[in-house]
């Protein structure tokens, strides 16, 4: 016969908190037991994505930085509140050009960069140097269902100070300013906004998930996102200058292409490119961070 | 029957990480030994499902790898020897994501989630975050995601590695609970001794192959032959010529001569020409042949004939049956 090891006291081993803990929480057992209950098929995905986010949400770094970024939205809307009661009185309304609006896309753009810098970048590159991805992949879950759910899991933690605040913001302009004649363009404006709001966190939340999944450093994920925006806008500005405000010069940074899309959607404003272009440019940033996403999980033969 | 491989070849690059194995496992609790680079790990995520096999075929609990991938992960647990959690998650968020991410409900995860961090004895400690715990909670922790969807396999990678005496034997303790609980283990181990006390059988690999598959008991030697450890004051050379003459099978181990009697031959006779020789005996002890001694020697062997373990698989399975 094999040996077995010796049989510990149990009530010895945990101690007196485990009565107590009984007592308590009324959850406590002492003994192993299978679990009968009921498994569900799928949305691991959504699992993932949800974690993520309740995981980013939890660092109190993140929580400060959205209560921060939630500050101009929050102006924005004490304006609406000021200017409808200033309209009430003098009772004129001029039609709205939308350049308050593509202002207010742009600076979610830059709102979104900070938060990305703050928490975020490590939502992959974490997994990879705390290896939790073997133990993942031991679960029933797919490669892509992992890749899905830590890129929405990124998208929903970006839509707090981007996309909530639109629809915030947004709502609030329809209900008090979209009366008479102005109602049309404010809500197209609105309608229109609203898109660029939710692509502009689609595409960044798809760069920063491409970064974060080609290390383990989350130091130079942030150091490369840094990068990724302050180089380009430098080079934008430089050929701005040159060219005297070209739209072209818009295309080389992702502001600047979320810029070129409000300022087309929104204001209405006809380019001096091709409309296609700043969302070709777009695409082409989300599909490098998605591609870097698939390449890194394609790589875990051993792993998953 | 627990699992079952077939011809299962799997390489990375040039070199050849399981080199044809085939074995049928049948439910218990199961030592996986070998030495570094032996290929257990790439068994375990073998049958896990985690990687392409290059040939053969594998099933585990009645599910063929790695089509049926999916049911064998919802099925079976894993502990991996590897710190693996985030280390600012807590210990109920990690337990509970781990079995949502096994497919149970949220509510359930998080019932399941408290009640094995209990069980584990980290019900105190449930609301910690993962990176202030201790080596032996951060391996408690482990077993207790392993166990939280209720598996019927469980699959543990070096779990006592890096705790002390006493948190191993606690580790232990809890992993016999466990199959004594009717789950079924497979136990990667370098430590012999730690197979020893939690497994029915083991299964040997050596440069990815198999070496031996069948129950502790008959590895150590409950067969008809015993091995006797003799000592003389000063006449071990003496004593080894004289045994050899009368032909016994000794070996010498350092100051210890180890006598190898077969059913028929009789300690008493050896002991009568030491005394007749005028030899004068220092120790005379039955020796128990240790699952580490076992293991050496079969090592050994496979290195003496590369080819034969299948021969030896074979055999094995004969024994048992």
């Amino acid at each position: 016969m094999n040996a077995r090891a010796p049989r510990l006291d149990r009530t010895q081993t945990l101690g007196e908190f485990g009565t107590r803990t009984a007592e308590i929480m009324g959850v406590y057992e002492e003994e192993y037991a299978s679990y009968d209950g009921p498994i569900h098929e799928a949305s691991s995905w959504w699992v993932i994505a949800t974690q993520t986010i309740r995981t980013l949400v939890g660092f109190l770094r993140t929580k400060l930085v959205v209560l921060l970024l939630w500050i101009p939205p929050i102006i924005a809307a004490v304006a609406l509140v000021a200017q409808y009661a200033l309209r009430s009185q003098s009772g004129a309304a001029s039609p709205p050009d939308g350049s308050a609006v593509a202002g207010f896309l742009q600076f979610q753009v830059y709102s979104l960069a900070l938060l990305y810098m703050a928490s975020g970048a490590g939502v992959v590159s974490h997994d990879l140097k705390h290896r939790t991805l073997q133990l993942y992949f031991s679960k029933p879950i797919a490669k892509w269902e992992y890749g899905l759910g830590k890129y929405l899991g990124l998208f929903g933690l970006g839509a707090t100070v981007t996309v909530l605040p639109a629809l915030f913001v947004g709502i609030l302009r329809i209900a008090l300013m979209g009366t008479g004649e102005v109602a049309g363009p404010i809500v197209m404006q609105v309608g229109f906004g609203l898109p660029v709001s939710i692509l502009s966190t689609a595409v960044l939340a798809a760069v920063v998930v491409g970064l974060s999944s080609l290390t383990t450093r989350t130091g130079y994920v942030v150091l490369s996102w840094i990068g990724l925006l302050l180089v380009p806008m430098i080079l934008r500005a430089i050929l701005g200058l040159s060219t005297v405000g070209a739209d072209a010069a818009g295309l080389v940074s992702l502001p600047g292409n979320v810029g070129l899309v409000s300022a087309a959607w929104v204001t209405g404003r006809t380019l001096e490119i091709p409309i296609w272009s700043p969302f070709a440019v777009l695409v082409l940033f989300a599909g490098a961070g998605i591609g870097a996403l698939t390449w890194r999980i394609r790589q875990l033969e051993g792993i998953a | 029957m627990l699992f079952a491989l077939d011809n299962v070849q799997k390489r990375y690059g040039t070199l050849e990480a399981l080199k044809g194995i085939t074995v049928q496992v049948e439910p218990g609790s199961i030592g996986l030994l070998g030495p570094n680079g032996a290929g257990k790990s790439t068994l375990i995520q073998t049958l896990l499902g985690l990687i392409e096999l290059n040939g053969g075929s594998a099933t585990v609990l009645d599910h063929r790898v790695p089509d049926e991938k999916r049911a064998i992960q919802r099925l079976t647990g894993y502990m991996p020897e590897d710190d693996c959690y985030l280390p600012y998650m807590t210990a109920v968020e990690y337990v509970s994501f781990n079995g949502r991410l096994s497919g149970m409900p949220k509510s359930e995860a998080f019932r399941r989630a408290h009640q094995t961090l209990h069980y584990v004895g980290l019900g105190e400690a449930r609301y910690r975050e993962l990176e202030g715990f201790s080596t032996g909670m951060k391996q408690r922790v482990k077993l207790a995601q392993g166990l939280v969807h209720g598996p019927e396999l469980l699959f543990l990678d070096e779990p006592t590695s890096g705790l002390d005496p006493q948190g191993r034997d606690e580790m232990l303790e809890l992993i016999n609970d466990v199959r004594d609980r009717g789950v079924n283990i497979v136990l990667s181990s370098h430590l012999l001794h730690e197979v020893e006390q939690v497994c029915d059988e083991v299964l040997m690999l050596n440069e990815g192959k198999l070496v031996h598959y069948g129950p502790i008991e008959a590895l150590t030697g409950e067969d008809d032959t015993r091995v006797i450890e003799v000592k003389t004051r000063d006449n071990n050379e003496r004593l080894e010529q004289l045994l050899l003459e009368h032909d016994y099978a000794v070996e010498r181990e350092g100051l210890t001569l180890k006598v190898h009697l077969e059913a028929d031959e009789d300690e008493q006779s050896m002991l009568q020409l030491a005394v007749d020789h005028e030899i004068q005996i220092r120790h005379f002890m039955p020796s128990e042949l240790t699952l580490e001694a076992a293991f050496l020697g079969l090592l050994e062997d496979d290195d003496r004939a590369p080819t034969s373990s299948n021969a030896k698989e074979s055999s094995t399975a004969e024994a048992r049956a």
